[in-house]
């Protein structure tokens, strides 16, 4: 009785000193707030000016990220919280496309797509006059691409352009964008 | 692959009965499922099924069955997420927990076995894993344990990672045979 005793006191210890060992990896949720922009201004984009549209994503301004760069094993998902307005009479489809240079601009959304640029959040349906929201969760069903993006995300800066459908004929108002990144890391 | 999947579990749990020694015990347990270092989910719940049986000397196996939820993940300002769904079939080997006997009966454990979990927005994935804890049984009657247990899951990943959490359960196992 006294060994099985002392054989329970040991494999506990052994537990504890696996349970220490096993902490050193975790799962973060990095958070990028990227409209409204610095002024507190919503992003407008149009397929008659699509000046504003390149939305400069940072991810090393979030001191976890920074923290966690050198480490990252695996980008798990990305999710968005957005509010966007459609302010024409005609619905729209919302993407958004994720561009890792930061360096290029694109006079027109149909510029961007020749671009062979690659949605990151699609399929949104907009109606006509009116403001849709999406949360985290609900976000998710409109997020494609993931793999191809996993190591542009990995790096943390990119860009973001909001479009939609019809490319000839839409408006977006975006009031809030939120770009959600969970990710893996450990040693 | 459900079928495969059920004659898998299936199993699990017949394989280790042929070579058990004495009284089987069959298992039903709850508790909670608390996620470790993953801040996209949050507290939720596990049941289980288990069977316990004498393997030799003072070890016991433990073929089990559990389904866990995870509760949602909720950040401020962007809205909460889904916690994901686990199912996990596994043998245990325990030591210290000798079956079918009265009185206080500490253990530890260690076991191996699949995971699979599912959340939507996610793939679903089978990956192998292990667990360990400790735990302890009362024996109030030679066919009646009540079981308390902790378990420490590490569920294999993508990326060469793992995702953990702890399971604490409450249960009680009835003992049939001699």
């Amino acid at each position: 009785m006294k060994r099985i005793r002392t054989i329970y006191w040991m494999s506990l210890a052994a537990v504890m000193v696996m349970l220490a060992g096993c902490l050193i990896t975790g799962t973060v949720v990095i958070t990028a707030t990227v409209a409204p922009d610095d002024n507190g201004e919503s992003i407008i984009v149009s397929n008659l000016d699509f000046s504003n549209a390149e939305l400069e994503v940072n991810l090393t301004d979030d001191p976890t990220f920074a923290e966690h760069r050198d480490k990252i094993k695996n980008i798990d998902n990305i999710g968005f919280y957005l509010s966007a307005e459609n302010p024409l009479t005609s619905s729209a489809t919302f993407q958004l496309f994720l561009v890792p240079d930061t360096s290029l601009n694109f006079d027109s959304a149909q510029l961007l797509v020749d671009s062979l640029a690659q949605p990151i959040l699609t399929g949104l349906t907009i109606p006509a006059q009116t403001t849709v929201t999406i949360e985290w969760n609900e976000s998710m069903q409109y997020v494609t691409n993931l793999a191809e993006f996993k190591d542009v995300l990995q790096k943390g800066v990119f860009s973001l352009y909001p479009a939609a459908i019809p490319r000839d004929n839409f408006r977006i108002v975006i009031d809030s964008l939120v770009v959600i990144v969970t990710l893996t890391t450990g040693d | 692959m459900k079928r495969s999947l059920s004659w898998m579990v299936l199993l699990v749990f017949l394989v280790p009965l042929s070579v058990a020694a004495g009284p089987v015990g069959f298992g039903i347990s709850g508790g909670v499922l608390v996620p470790i270092a993953q801040e996209d989910q949050a507290a939720g719940s596990v049941f289980g099924v288990k069977i316990r049986a004498k393997l030799f000397g003072p070890l016991t196996m433990e073929p089990n069955l559990h389904f866990g939820s995870f509760g949602n993940a909720e950040i401020t300002g962007v809205g909460s997420r889904d916690g994901s769904s686990i199912k996990h079939y596994g043998i245990d080997i325990l030591l210290g927990a000798p079956v079918s006997k009265i009185g206080i009966k500490p253990y530890v454990f260690i076991g191996g076995g699949v995971y699979n979990t599912k959340r939507d927005g996610d793939e679903t994935t089978n990956r192998s894993g292990w667990s360990f804890g400790p735990g302890f049984s009362l024996g109030v009657r030679p066919e009646i344990d009540i079981d308390l247990k902790g378990r420490f899951n590490i569920a294999g990943s993508d990326g060469s990672t793992s995702k953990k959490s702890v399971g604490i359960t409450a249960g009680v196992i009835y003992y049939v045979g001699r």
